[in-house]
């Protein structure tokens, strides 16, 4: 992959994630599948730029006093939780389903949030 | 907000992070329509939510050699001020057009996501497989 488009790619990336504080690893990903990755290589990829990104953005939340770290972290054992129930549950269901159904939800809420 | 729903929200992100459907996603809009949180601090939440699920996965992937740091480099580098810009702008620009902007950004996955769902679809039923993995 060139370095000029993968230098965009991150940008875009970065920019995205720490203006929404998500969605950074779904515009890495398209990029760099764009790009030739394969879909692994591109995901495992998205997920080590957006970590860092991630952090960045985390020290500039913390900076600004938008975000407190430790409150936070109380939520993690119920997410870790919720994780390991997924993994079970991706055996017995049909992902792409899911997924459709959860751009639908995405799509509703996103509406929503435009037009209220 | 009670603690009870904080922590089912994070149960229920924690379950799409792992079906692949963005947990993150789930959590910001759970903790801003339902919580009451603010865009601001529910991002936040989410971005500290991230970070050991992602070490997780990324330990596996490292283990299959899937990503390399030193190619990634220019990407890290652009991204990280980037991630700077974003993060200032989106916590000093008013909240209403955020809000705008974040609605726009979720129609936006969500219709990407619903046309490679699409692509995925076809493409299997051409071939009469899975091609992402023919062994299925």
């Amino acid at each position: 992959m060139r370095k000029d488009k993968l230098s965009a790619a991150g940008f875009l990336s970065g920019a995205v994630n720490g203006l929404f504080g998500a969605g950074g690893g779904n515009i890495a990903v398209l990029m760099l599948e764009r790009e030739g990755a394969d879909p692994k290589t591109a995901h495992a990829s998205a997920l080590a730029l957006t970590l860092v990104f991630s952090i960045v953005s985390i020290f500039i939340y913390t900076a600004k006093g938008a975000l407190d770290p430790v409150n936070a972290a109380k939520l993690l054992p119920f997410g870790a939780m919720g994780a390991f129930v997924g993994t079970r549950l991706m055996k017995r269901i049909d992902p792409m389903m899911l997924v459709r159904l959860f751009a639908c939800v995405m799509i509703y809420f996103g509406i929503r949030m435009m037009t209220n | 907000m009670d603690t009870l729903p904080l922590y089912a929200a994070s149960f229920a992100a924690g379950i799409c992070a792992a079906l692949g459907l963005g947990g993150g996603t789930v959590l910001i809009l759970f903790l801003t329509a339902v919580g009451g949180y603010s865009r601001q601090a529910a991002q936040g939440i989410n971005l500290v939510f991230f970070i050991p699920c992602a070490l997780t996965a990324l330990a596996a992937y490292r283990k299959e050699h899937l990503f390399q740091p030193k190619k990634l480099l220019p990407a890290l580098l652009f991204g990280t001020v980037g991630a700077i810009l974003g993060a200032l702008f989106g916590l000093t620009a008013e909240q209403a057009l955020m809000r705008r902007a974040f609605g726009a950004f979720l129609v936006a996955m969500g219709m990407v996501t619903l046309s490679r769902c699409q692509q995925k679809s076809e493409r299997t039923s051409y071939f009469g497989g899975n091609q992402d993995n023919p062994a299925k």
